[in-house]
């Protein structure tokens, strides 16, 4: 389990979380959901320990997740960001096998990890080229593969978490619904997968669990229908939308309601 | 395929070191067969062959040999340190520079020059010694000195919470050295005419008045450092990343950063004591084999040094013979040989990168 429980976190005089509890089991996609400024993403960097919350704790297997090394936890916890910084022409293969930094299983294994990687994510015709030379969605999709070797299972049985912050942000719809079903294939693996999103659909979607953040704190969690209802994401987004239930998941499915008035954006058109 | 280029490129490096070597103690004023320096660099390590003429074995002994071996183990460690800052801020346009070391040490020579001018003068009298030696060694340790305060400063600038800020420390570096440069200057303005024609050609950097003495001294610290930074390879490439990345893969980034710049800062300190301010090797050799070979820095940081090394004592070669007798500074050469060099490969990547 990895965990945190009423964990505050704070910037200047800005409470970014508030008393927030959080749980992620192995085998189970956690989409996390809010407006802008809502907490996402500390909350992602509190869980795998970039950011520290001034009181409360964050556990990993039972244990504080101080208490595990470095090394120890990038074996665990994963981060895909929603863009990466690399500008270095390395090669794509290059890329991914810096996912096996942490660990030591030996230049070999990890070549085969490196090529079982790409495969996963269908980029294995890409392995040759300049990184630097590949668009946005291809990008994304190597980036993907390098957390993917990271946490690639080893002899080892333990358990792993992957945390995406907006994964789908910068890619076409193909990409989106690639890089997720990606995840839900994780968590079919035992892998522990939090990812943070801002269609509520795709969350709708992919997600076991849903949780609806706002101003630091838990507004709402659950699976989707308890979550995803039209009082919450009104209630949260400002947004008046209809639900419906999709056709063959029987997920909800969200429909922006046409504004009936200009006042409608405000929330007060509500009858 | 990289693989192999990088491993090409270093055995091509390889031998092309010692070639360079050669070369450069057997040409000069006095033009001495290949086979009679070889053989006076054995004589001198008391080895088993036969003497050669006492005023050959003289230059090379007392001149040449520990000159061109400074050239080399100078480049070297310029070369290597570039390729470690420009991974550690991400930018292939960074320079040993950037952290402050250079001006801090030409502060610390400037200071050492104009006071050994008046002060040491006096004092030499006093102690019975040369004057002029006594200026070359404290030139040497204000440079190392200088160097060192400025990264400390640049560095603490930097850092808030715990946390260096490489986008910080660029700014700061701006800074330090705008000031250092200032003072600098003002030595340079209250300096006699000798001092400041000395502190200008410190500036340019200069490979002259290398011993024995001196290369046992730089070669036990720069070979620290040359051993030292290849062992933050993987790092480095993780780093490449992006910092938070880096530390999702298990290392602790604000450790590695603080060690790499302290022995970043330690070679470039003692480079550029023993050898004055020689730039654009530090900026261009990693460049220029990172175009050649890739970014990985387990290939990256032995290439450039090996490349580094060979460009300097070609650099000094010239620097030595273009205008015999007289020697010109060899920051000249560096920059002229390396800049249109530079240029060239640019519009090449250019025309590759139009074509994607």
């Amino acid at each position: 389990m990895l965990s945190v429980s009423s964990i505050d976190v704070v910037a200047g005089s800005a409470r970014l979380l508030s008393s927030l509890s959080l749980t992620l089991s192995p085998g189970s996609v956690t989409a996390v959901v809010g407006p802008n400024g809502a907490g996402k993403t500390s909350l992602l960097k509190v869980l795998c320990g970039q950011l520290r919350s001034v009181c409360g704790s964050v556990q990993l297997r039972g244990l504080d997740l101080s208490a595990w090394s470095l090394q120890e936890r990038a074996r665990m916890i994963a981060v895909l960001p929603q863009q990466s910084l690399l500008n270095f022409s390395f090669q794509v293969g290059e890329v991914v096998a810096l996912g096996r930094h942490p660990h030591s299983s030996g230049a070999q294994r990890d070549a085969q990890i490196v090529d079982q990687a790409l495969a996963a994510v269908d980029a294995t015709v890409l392995k040759q080229r300049d990184y630097t030379t590949l668009s946005g969605g291809e990008k994304q999709r190597v980036h993907l593969a390098r957390v993917l070797a990271q946490l690639w299972q080893g002899e080892a049985e333990q358990e792993r978490y992957l945390l995406l912050d907006e994964p789908t942000a910068a890619l076409d719809l193909a990409h989106q619904h690639m890089i997720l079903r990606a995840a839900r294939t994780m968590a079919a693996d035992g892998v522990g997968v939090m990812v943070i999103l801002h269609d509520l659909n795709l969350a709708a979607h992919y997600a076991d669990t849903v949780v609806m953040l706002d101003h630091g704190r838990i507004v709402a969690s659950g699976d989707a229908c308890s979550v995803l209802t039209e009082k919450n994401i009104e209630q949260v987004f400002g947004i008046a939308v209809t639900l419906m239930s999709h056709p063959q998941t029987q997920r909800p499915l969200i429909i922006y309601r046409e504004p009936l008035s200009s006042a409608a954006s405000d929330g007060s058109a509500t009858l | 395929m990289t693989d192999r280029r990088a491993t090409a490129l270093i055995v091509l490096l390889l031998l092309a070191l010692p070639c360079a070597i050669l070369y450069s103690v057997s040409s000069g004023v006095l033009n001495i067969p290949l086979p009679v320096s070889l053989q006076a660099l054995g004589h001198f390590f008391a080895l088993p062959v036969a003497a050669v003429d006492p005023q050959q074995q003289m230059v090379l002994q007392a001149i040449r040999w520990p000159r061109t071996l400074m050239a080399a183990l100078v480049g070297a460690c310029l070369a290597m340190c570039g390729a470690a800052m420009q991974g550690l801020f991400r930018n292939a346009l960074a320079d040993p520079s950037l952290i402050g070391v250079s001006s801090g040490a030409s502060l610390g020579a400037s200071i050492a020059i104009v006071l050994g001018s008046t002060v040491l003068a006096g004092a030499s009298e006093l102690l019975g010694a040369n004057s002029a030696v006594l200026t070359t060694y404290l030139v040497a340790i204000m440079a190392f000195a200088g160097g060192f305060i400025a990264t400390i400063f640049v560095y603490r600038l930097g850092t808030s919470g715990g946390a260096t800020s490489v986008a910080t420390m660029l700014l700061a570096g701006i800074a330090i050295t705008a000031v250092a440069g200032a003072i600098s200057n003002i030595f340079s303005f209250i300096a006699d005419d000798l001092a400041l024609r000395r502190i200008s050609l410190w500036r340019m950097g200069s490979l002259d008045g290398a011993n024995w003495q001196q290369l046992t001294m730089a070669l036990s610290l720069i070979g620290l450092v040359l051993i030292a930074l290849p062992r933050y390879s993987r790092e480095l490439n993780a780093l490449l990343l992006g910092e938070s990345e880096a530390g999702h893969l298990g290392i602790d980034v604000q450790r590695v950063k603080l060690q790499i710049i302290a022995w970043t800062a330690l070679g470039v300190g003692v480079a550029v004591s023993v050898s004055g301010v020689i730039g654009f090797v530090g900026l261009i050799v990693p460049h220029l084999v990172r175009l050649l070979i890739g970014p990985d820095h387990r290939r990256l940081l032995p290439a450039s040094a090996l490349m580094g090394a060979s460009l300097l004592v070609v650099s000094d070669t010239i620097a030595r013979t273009v205008m015999a007798p007289v020697e010109i500074p060899i920051g000249i050469v560096t920059a002229l040989l390396g800049a249109p060099f530079f240029i060239s490969l640019l519009l090449q990547q250019r025309q590759k990168l139009a074509l994607l």
